[in-house]
């Protein structure tokens, strides 16, 4: 495994009447052992050019491990000392908690531990008297019956690709579950649309939830206090 | 007024297939200014299992500066660590010899640095660079 190592130099000859010299070398390992970590994103610029915020890494699409001894490095490459970044923990649609601000020239350097909020999941039962042409709208995609059977209309909606939602189904029954953690906006069955084509009595049962979303990501969000273009670099070496 | 630098040198040369040789120093100034930072506190403390303790407390004369922090754990066994929150939010896990340096939003108690050892009990040193604190008056 690879061995990368992180060493930090605090110093200053007149902070106090005595030189400060702190100098300390870690050697980045896995959580719990002398394995060392494997993975990096790599060295990432991103050019901000607005107040607003941004997410800089998401936790999720960077598969870091949670809880895992991953280590985080960004740095303000401007050069102002006026304008800055507030970098935060959290989710950017939902609640985070701000580190810090990194000034021109601030870097910072931190374990990351990467925590994860709830995915969102619930029920949809296919009731009723279904038919072939009927249809199911939700998440923007529409579904097809193809015949009067329950399950396997519930088949077809669990083939179906919802661009937000992951399914599985059991007999009449089929799970949603989030891609993502967030928290989710209910009443869910508004969300269902039926067109019965074929004119029977189509209906549903959706359970408002089976387990509640939360949006606790631990993902890292930047936003600067003004919006002239500030390159921030950024890297995660994580497991 | 004081010159106080932060580097860090991070170094591989087998976690990409080309090395990496990162290095960055950045001057600590008070919040807005090119005044090098004027106050700072250090300590080293034992930090036992059970309990999650207050390491630094985040109070308003902190805030909306570009206070800093950096914390080492002085740990040798590589199972050991400790976890750093502030408020609800795990920043997360130094193990055994990790460090790590930061810029601190110190405004209110829900922004105190929070600190609990896994394992056992371990030591850690920390410094504090910050602006804008004065002294209470003795009870």
């Amino acid at each position: 495994m690879a061995t990368t190592t992180a060493t930090v130099t605090l110093a200053s000859s007149d902070i106090m009447d005595n030189s400060l010299s702190i100098s300390n070398t870690s050697t980045l390992t896995k959580a719990g052992n002398s394995t060392g970590l494997p993975d990096t994103t790599g060295l990432r610029r991103k050019r901000i050019t607005t107040i607003e915020p941004v997410d800089l890494l998401k936790r999720e699409s960077e598969g870091l491990t949670v809880n895992g001894a991953n280590k985080l490095y960004i740095k303000n490459t401007g050069t102002s000392t006026s304008k800055y970044a507030t970098i935060s923990i959290g989710d950017i649609g939902g609640t985070s908690t701000k580190l810090g601000r990194l000034y021109g020239g601030d870097w910072m350097f931190i374990p990351w531990a990467a925590t994860k909020g709830v995915k969102e999941s619930f029920t949809y039962t296919v009731t009723g008297e279904w038919a072939a042409t009927d249809t199911l709208t939700f998440d923007g995609v529409i579904a097809t019956s193809a015949d009067t059977t329950e399950a396997n209309f519930a088949a077809v909606i669990n083939a179906t690709y919802y661009p937000n939602w992951t399914t599985t189904v059991d007999g009449a029954v089929v799970t949603f579950t989030a891609r993502e953690a967030y928290d989710q906006v209910t009443p869910l069955a508004a969300q269902f649309v039926i067109t019965e084509a074929s004119g029977t009595a189509a209906t549903q049962t959706v359970s408002t939830h089976v387990t509640d979303g939360t949006d606790a990501n631990a993902d890292i969000i930047c936003q600067l206090n003004h919006a002239t273009e500030t390159v921030i670099e950024y890297m995660a070496i994580y497991e | 007024m004081a010159t106080t630098t932060a580097t860090i040198t991070l170094a591989s040369t087998d976690l990409l297939s080309d090395s990496l040789s990162l290095s960055s120093t950045a001057t600590l100034y008070d919040a807005g200014t090119t005044t090098g930072v004027t106050q700072m506190k250090m300590g080293r403390n034992e930090i036992v299992t059970g309990t999650n303790f207050d390491l630094l407390d985040a109070t308003a004369a902190h805030a909306n500066k570009a206070n800093k922090f950096y914390i080492a754990n002085k740990a040798t066994n590589e199972d050991h660590y400790v976890v750093i929150t502030i408020g609800a939010q795990v920043i997360g896990r130094l193990y055994a010899g990790d460090w790590m340096f930061m810029p601190w939003e110190a405004a209110a108690h829900t922004q105190d640095i929070e600190i609990q050892a896994y394992v056992a009990s371990q030591h850690i040193e920390w410094i504090a660079f910050h602006e804008g604190e004065t002294l209470g008056a003795a009870a």
